[in-house]
């Protein structure tokens, strides 16, 4: 998202009242699975807890809420069907452990970091005037890609 | 390069039988509930959803992103082309062609307030889009079955957009209504691509 009114801190925050987990203790987490290298994730959810890490930030380490936790088979049967279009996902366990407030033990996934940026950021950067060949091109390309 | 629709379609996935039943149930049962909220403009579009349900049914059975917006679709920053699509985990095992409503935001794009407009290049994008479909999936195709796939596709559509939301962990769909803020926006969404001449899908009108 490339709102300049978005405030990913807030987000984070917000993620790490729902759990039992610290932030550094992720973070330090994802710097054990991966080598060295962290950074945030520009946009996060409410959900779960995102970073880049490893050599050239090539890895994403994503922390998620054990209820919210991801359904492995569909994502297993994702990258099955849709090859290189969708992260291999792989579970690397669980931190922390349940409240009684209510707060959450998080699981924990490395993906591939993927190419490219998202379609939204592409026409805020490049989309404007709508008409031109390049524009008109740009939206042919991707509707045969999304097509075939 | 990379592909979309036409890839699930070749994977097609197996569910058994009581479960393909309990979808079109709830499909049934969804459109029927359409049928009594929403206002008769809609009428045609949920009648022909509920006429073609038995062939959609019959459609191959394929995972399918549910949430293909401009978010979740990662491009290539010079030319646009796909190269990947996050936020899989509500995709879901249902007949080809319910999520294919999507592309329609690649055609066109959307105004909080006034709704649907259609990019220049509409015709040619709307036109190679079916073209490099029905190209993939089948060149054999019948009219008969593309007339299944577009009514899966108006089927998916309303499900959508006639309902609250579906994520995981959200309260049980109901229909929309207009007298909240995200109702009334579905609603115009609902107007902008059923019943509004310049922005309606064209197979609702045409034959092509």
């Amino acid at each position: 998202m490339s709102d300049q009114n978005y405030d990913v801190e807030q987000d984070v925050a917000t993620f790490f009242t729902k759990t039992t987990v610290t932030r550094s203790a992720c973070d330090l987490r994802a710097t054990e699975l991966v080598d060295s290298g962290l950074q945030l994730v520009p946009v996060q959810g409410a959900c779960s807890y995102t970073v880049y890490a490893g050599s050239e930030l090539g890895s994403v380490i994503q922390f998620r809420l054990e209820s919210l936790a991801l359904p492995l088979e569909t994502m297993e049967l994702a990258h099955q069907v849709y090859g290189t279009l969708a992260p291999e996902v792989a579970l690397k366990g669980q931190i922390g452990e349940d409240y009684d407030d209510g707060r959450e033990a998080l699981v924990v996934y490395v993906m591939p970091r993927m190419q490219g940026i998202s379609r939204l950021d592409f026409i805020l950067a490049y989309g404007f005037p709508e008409d031109t060949p390049k524009n008109c091109d740009a939206r042919l390309t991707l509707i045969k890609d999304a097509a075939t | 390069m990379s592909s979309f629709f036409a890839l699930s379609w070749k994977s097609p996935q197996i569910l058994e039988q009581a479960q393909l039943d309990k979808l079109q149930q709830e499909y049934e049962r969804d459109l029927r509930s359409l049928l009594l909220a929403l206002p008769p403009r809609f009428h045609d579009a949920i009648r022909r959803c509920l006429q073609a349900l038995p062939s959609i049914m019959a459609l191959p059975i394929v995972l399918a992103h549910k949430d293909f917006g401009d978010f979740n679709m990662l491009v290539d920053p010079d030319t646009c082309h796909l190269l990947g699509v996050i936020d899989w985990a509500e995709a879901k095992l249902e007949p080809f062609g319910l999520n294919l409503y999507a592309v329609e935001n690649l055609m066109s794009k959307f105004h909080l307030r006034n709704g649907a407009s259609r990019y220049p290049d509409y015709n040619t994008l709307y036109f190679t889009f079916w073209q490099t479909l029905k190209a993939e999936i089948g060149p054999d195709l019948s009219d008969a079955e593309i007339h299944t796939v577009r009514s899966a596709m108006l089927l998916g559509f309303l499900l959508d957009r006639g309902f609250t939301s579906r994520l995981a962990n959200m309260s049980e769909p109901v229909p929309i209504s207009d007298d909240d803020r995200e109702g009334a926006y579905n609603m115009l969404v609902l107007d902008s691509f059923l019943s509004r001449a310049e922005t309606k899908f064209p197979f609702l009108t045409d034959m092509y």
